[in-house]
């Protein structure tokens, strides 16, 4: 199942055609809409796939409940100022994490009974959040956006509040710009982000992954020159192949060839997709299902699925 | 005090406008499509009117056939576009009805980059990457963008062929009759908020600014 959101103000779940995976694979099995207001920017499937959240410009956020064959909006999550730009469930599916324009990231408490409660507000950015998404198994929050850093945030169980305990700018081998994407590898210690920089970076820590302790987050390396314009999404899947897409039309794909030489991790490029689409990329992600189908969004109004047929 | 930002521009004259010449198709197929051009992509922008007078960005020279790079092969635009003034506010407003024009009329394979001349502009790196997120450029054509210090007006942009004017209040006569050139003003609601659809006007303003 694939849930697709639109600037057409919609969105669509999709499932495989179990009668005909050839000549009709995918099917349109229902459309969410007359909720959103404006361009639904992100979704995120809850960990236990019974939830849907969408992220709308409209600056709401909306869950979503599947009944039977059709989708129930359930709750709508209201508080941001403006666009909302993505939204993210933590590992258990107990916190919800929204980013906006207006600079602020919010965490949201799921209570039973489809209740949301604002946790806590988070103001570190000085410009528009492009992205929010939690560790793969810890409470652990990462955000990044226009001011072209990427922001960790945990809970500080002294105060109880939600507090930044990293920053990773210019000054960290950072980006020089618009941070637009993260996406972590699937053992959590490596994360990968993408830039208008029209540069990939990948940042390690070397911490304890049981959350008791914070490790910082450190710049591994910089992959330069893999798209002409700016780099929108990424994604690592489970099998360790990232997914890049960009406004240059194209995907990319990359894997780590160290073979853990001293040198530290470096990484080469798997595949050129050029006019994967007519237009600009938005956003590629792999299945969580079946680890070599990805998906892949763009302005052109069509979403692609690909499959990778072989690993080198 | 006029409230504008550059009260006195330099006007020049504009190009003569010279009709496109057309390679002979002799030797082609007619149905190929045509290669677009450095003049058909200027032709497009020319006409759009400074936010601060009733002339176009063409005669106020802040854009001019040469600063429109045009690579038809790589579906590739790249506009330069100069402020009348180093720290013209407006640069952004300028920038996007420079983006959303070549928006409308480009194949939508273009990509467009829309950038200030160097040198020209007091925080170029800042307008330069506002002007070439996407999620920016589509934030300002839909929410009013509140003005500056001591606004009093707020502007923004409306569906495709218009746009809407919001909360006029101490109007500035210069502001005014800058709009009424585009045409008149209706007064909607009586809480001195006025609405003005302007179908045709191809540019987008999103904010003005007014003692």
């Amino acid at each position: 199942m694939l849930a697709s959101c639109s600037g057409d103000k919609t969105v669509r779940i999709w499932q495989q055609n179990p009668s005909d995976k050839l000549s009709d694979p995918w099917l349109c099995k229902a459309i969410l809409d007359e909720t959103h207001t404006r361009t639904v920017r992100s979704c995120a499937w809850s960990p236990s796939g019974k939830l849907l959240a969408t992220a709308s410009f409209d600056a709401t956020t909306a869950i979503w409940e599947q009944v039977g064959d059709d989708f129930e909006c359930v709750a709508t999550l209201e508080g941001h100022e403006n666009e909302v730009k993505s939204v993210s469930w933590n590992s258990s599916g107990s916190l919800l994490a929204t980013c906006s324009r207006d600079k602020s990231v919010w965490i949201w408490e799921v209570l039973p009974g489809n209740e949301f409660d604002c946790v806590s507000v988070l103001t570190g950015h000085t410009q528009d959040v492009k992205m929010v998404q939690w560790h793969p198994f810890m409470d652990v929050l990462f955000s990044c956006g226009y001011d072209n850093t990427i922001k960790v945030w945990a809970d500080d169980r002294d105060s109880d509040d939600w507090e930044c305990l990293q920053t990773l700018n210019e000054a960290n081998n950072g980006h020089s710009s618009t941070v637009w994407a993260l996406s972590f590898n699937s053992a959590g210690d490596k994360m990968v982000t993408c830039s208008d920089d029209l540069t990939l970076k990948i940042w390690g820590t070397d911490g304890p992954m049981n959350g008791d302790e914070f490790a910082p987050w450190r710049h591994l390396c910089t992959l330069s020159g893999v798209h002409d314009r700016t780099i929108f999404s990424i994604h690592w899947s489970r099998e360790g192949v990232i997914a890049s897409a960009a406004a240059d039309d194209a995907i990319r794909l990359f894997a780590d060839e160290s073979d853990g030489s001293v040198e530290g991790p470096s990484y080469k490029m798997l595949l050129k997709k050029e006019k994967a689409h007519d237009m600009d990329v938005n956003a590629v992600q792999w299945s969580s299902k079946e680890n070599r189908l990805l998906a892949s969004a763009s302005d052109d109004g069509t979403i692609k699925i690909w499959e990778l047929t072989s690993l080198p | 005090m006029t409230g504008l930002i550059n009260a006195n521009p330099t006007v020049y004259e504009r190009k003569e406008r010279r009709p496109r010449t057309v390679p002979s198709s002799t030797n082609e197929d007619e149905y190929s499509p045509e290669a677009i051009d450095q003049l058909e992509v200027f032709d497009h922008i020319r006409d759009i009117k400074d936010p601060e007078h009733p002339y176009s960005l063409e005669e106020l020279k802040v854009i001019t056939e040469d600063a429109v790079e045009v690579n038809d092969k790589n579906s590739h635009v790249r506009v330069t576009f100069t402020p009348t003034v180093e720290h013209c506010s407006m640069a952004t407003v300028i920038g996007l009805c420079i983006r959303v024009k070549l928006l409308r009329s480009l194949p939508s394979r273009y990509k467009v980059d829309i950038t200030v001349a160097p040198g020209t502009h007091a925080t170029e790196a800042a307008v330069n990457k506002q002007l070439n997120d996407k999620e920016r450029v589509a934030a300002h054509g839909r929410k009013p963008q509140p003005c500056g210090d001591g606004g009093g007006l707020l502007l923004c942009a409306g569906g495709k062929p218009s746009f809407y004017i919001f909360q006029i209040s101490g109007l500035n006569s210069n502001v005014l009759s800058f709009l009424l050139s585009i045409q008149p003003i209706t007064l909607s609601k009586k809480n001195c908020q006025y609405l003005v659809r302007v179908s045709g006007f191809l540019g987008l303003i999103t904010a003005l600014f007014v003692e």
